[in-house]
């Protein structure tokens, strides 16, 4: 890309969602002029929150950050200027497996299936053998098999055949790294309004209810774009809407995704279920993953005297017997506890956990020069909006020269 | 006759409706379903889905056809 005078840079950004406005956030620090266009009548994508019945129930992420403050998306927002509080959890994270709790630490999973680790990791760096996971889950323990299929299921939505082993390495790299996750004070929408208040600061504008039509290139460069504003030109595009929708903008597919599905349960609680701010991964159920209570971290996200708890089920099946599935295990995990189920919300088509599947991402990159795509179509190897922020960081050091020391 | 909100199937059941609806007329568990008795057809809804997937059908209070 060329190096233009940044001041006078414009910038067009399609959709904002969390890709679009930390994208254009941080830009719009940098002097960079940034117009946001998104279809829907509020901006955050699947990554804000909407009151109901007093509880902040989120339009798809679950409240949470998969690697904390110190993370990628950590790192990131204090780069943007975001002023959002995010609460470490502590324990990170705890096993439900039998009648048991138990406090997700190395020492919990047998020496006999960490050894297997070790054997795969020479298999992988002396013959570049690299199977999809349930080839090796087999010869794991029951208890580590359950977790990586529990954890994959949580932060992935994705089960052990869809991932290979050299991406599991990545992402378990970088918890090495990061470690594990956090609560953003005030959930989702926090984090969203507090970047809309930079891009706002910096004169930026974002247009609601505004989608973007058509995209026109010419000689391998978007030259403009069309929407109710008319057409118009830019210097640079960021589609924040994954590749096969910005490729239907063009008039010419480049790229196809494979998406992940799942279903939430959003419930409200009386008395707290996993009673501290990390992630209880349900070992015992076959449907649902794991679940997490973000009022033990902010007790704003429900109405005084309840709790809010949010369960994950990846989705393989159709979606009406996986939540009759899901809801029978939901029975009887809960039972004894009054609660009661505010929403079940599905993600799939036009609307899934990822619109590829985390272990597939492509890239930023498309076949225009001046076009980068964000988002979860174009995750770095980090967990669901933790990889958001890998790949933006990754697209912003080698097109925008903005290097972010990622620790 | 007034003007109804039908939900279709590309609904998949984000609740995005569920979370705009001022009347709580909309319900999701793994589909939108509409209360009729409270929804006043403001076509809040309509205009949120992300999939396109809430419309209207019959005639708008002025007695017109919808598009």
């Amino acid at each position: 890309m060329n190096n233009n005078s940044e001041s006078s840079m414009k910038v067009a950004i399609i959709g904002s969602g969390l890709g679009g406005l930390l994208t254009g956030a941080i830009l719009s620090e940098k002097g960079y002029k940034i117009d946001i266009f998104e279809k829907l009548k509020f901006y955050g994508g699947r990554f804000t929150s909407l009151e109901y019945k007093g509880f902040q129930i989120s339009t798809g992420a679950l409240h949470m950050i998969p690697h904390g403050k110190r993370g990628p998306l950590g790192i990131l927002l204090r780069k943007a200027g975001s002023k959002v509080e995010i609460v470490d959890s502590n324990p990170e994270g705890e096993l439900l497996y039998g009648k048991e709790r138990i406090e997700v630490r190395s020492s919990v999973f047998p020496l006999g299936s960490k050894l297997r680790f070790f054997k795969w990791l020479l298999k992988y760096r002396t013959f570049k053998s690299d199977p999809w996971m349930d080839k090796y889950e087999r010869e794991l323990d029951d208890l580590s098999q359950k977790f990586l299929r529990s954890f994959l299921g949580w932060a992935l939505s994705i089960k052990p055949s869809e991932i290979r082993f050299s991406k599991l390495l990545a992402i378990y790299k970088n918890i090495l790294k990061y470690n594990g996750p956090g609560i953003p004070i005030g959930g989702c929408k926090a984090v969203v309004n507090s970047l809309v208040e930079v891009i706002l600061s910096n004169e930026g504008r974002i247009f609601l209810k505004n989608p973007v039509n058509k995209l026109k290139a010419e000689n391998g460069r978007v030259r403009g774009l069309e929407s109710k504003n008319g057409w118009e030109k830019y210097d640079v595009f960021i589609s924040n809407i994954g590749h096969e929708a910005t490729g239907e903008l063009l008039g010419k597919g480049y790229c196809k995704e494979v998406e992940s599905k799942g279903i939430k349960y959003s419930i409200s609680i009386n008395e707290p279920f996993v009673g501290h701010t990390g992630v209880l991964f349900t070992l015992n159920c076959s449907r649902i993953s794991g679940m997490n209570e973000v009022t033990n971290a902010d007790p704003s996200l429900a109405p005084a005297g309840k709790h809010l708890l949010q369960v994950h089920q990846p989705l393989t099946g159709g979606v009406e017997g996986e939540i009759k599935s899901g809801l029978e295990e939901l029975r009887g995990l809960l039972k004894g506890y009054e609660y009661e189920i505010l929403a079940i919300q599905s993600y799939f088509d036009g609307w899934p956990v990822n619109r590829m599947r985390s272990g597939l991402d492509v890239g930023y990159e498309t076949p225009y020069s001046n076009l980068f795509v964000v988002g979860d179509a174009a995750k770095g190897d980090a967990i669901e909006v933790d990889g958001i922020a890998l790949g933006i960081a990754e697209m912003l050091e080698r097109e925008f020269g903005e290097r972010i020391d990622l620790g | 006759m007034g003007r109804r909100i039908v939900i279709n199937d590309a609904c998949v059941g984000c609740a995005f409706c569920m979370l705009v609806c001022p009347y709580d007329a909309l319900e999701v568990f793994g589909k939108a379903e509409v209360d009729y008795k409270a929804c006043t057809a403001c076509m809040k809804c309509v205009t949120c889905c992300p999939n396109s997937a809430i419309t209207t059908e019959g005639t708008n209070s002025d007695g017109n056809p919808d598009e």
